[in-house]
């Protein structure tokens, strides 16, 4: 799968990308794309998780982030693709971190789902990673391909 | 095809990004049961 080249900081936490499309008269139109994941807790009853919140988003020209532009650059296969090769760079400095990813709304969570419900997308990532699913019915549960969920969460495989 | 439908959820620092996003984050997990988190981070699910 083609990915886009990706720039990193030291300690792999930010990852910066372009994404490249067509716009209507036929000319490149570029998006600055991040991926940034920062620690954040939830504690339940005296229950602490420590998991790094995934943001997929857009750098907007005048320097806002955006995580709900629907830019329709036509390479959505490419971004989901280089989101996933940011996510193996950051669990190769962090080996033991927990990932948590939702999208900024339900439909953009739904379209993750759909992705990562690709077979061949589905068998490629859950080779290296333990994917969980949460859903307000059933809580924290290994995800399959296919179920609703309002989120993710992401480990490596022991 | 390029088009801007952008809808607001704009984020002007990174401050404010990371505080949405952690709200978001709380809310998914406010249905969660404890124990259940537990086994998950033993790697009992």
């Amino acid at each position: 799968m083609k990915n886009y080249k990706v720039t990193a900081d030291e300690e792999s936490c930010h990852f910066s990308f372009q994404s490249v499309g067509v716009d209507l008269d036929g000319r490149e139109h570029v998006i600055n794309k991040v991926v940034e994941l920062q620690r954040q807790t939830i504690v339940l009853d005296g229950v602490e998780l420590n998991a790094y919140n995934l943001f997929l988003g857009d750098v907007l020209p005048d320097g806002r982030f955006s995580d709900s532009t629907r830019s329709n650059n036509g390479d959505l296969d490419i971004v989901l693709s280089t989101v996933a090769h940011c996510v193996v760079q950051f669990f190769s400095m962090h080996p033991d971190a927990i990932i948590y990813f939702q999208g900024s709304d339900n439909v953009r969570t739904r379209l993750y789902r759909q992705q990562l419900s690709k077979s061949e997308n589905y068998k490629r990532v859950t080779d290296v990673v333990d994917v969980y699913g949460i859903s307000d019915e059933r809580g924290i549960f290994a995800y399959e391909p296919n179920i609703v969920c309002k989120a993710f969460l992401i480990r490596m495989k022991k | 095809m390029v088009k801007d439908k952008s809808r607001k959820k704009m984020y002007s620092s990174k401050e404010e990004l990371w505080h949405i996003k952690h709200e978001q984050m709380r809310e998914t997990f406010s249905k969660v049961d404890p124990e259940q988190l537990r086994k998950f981070i033993n790697r009992e699910i």
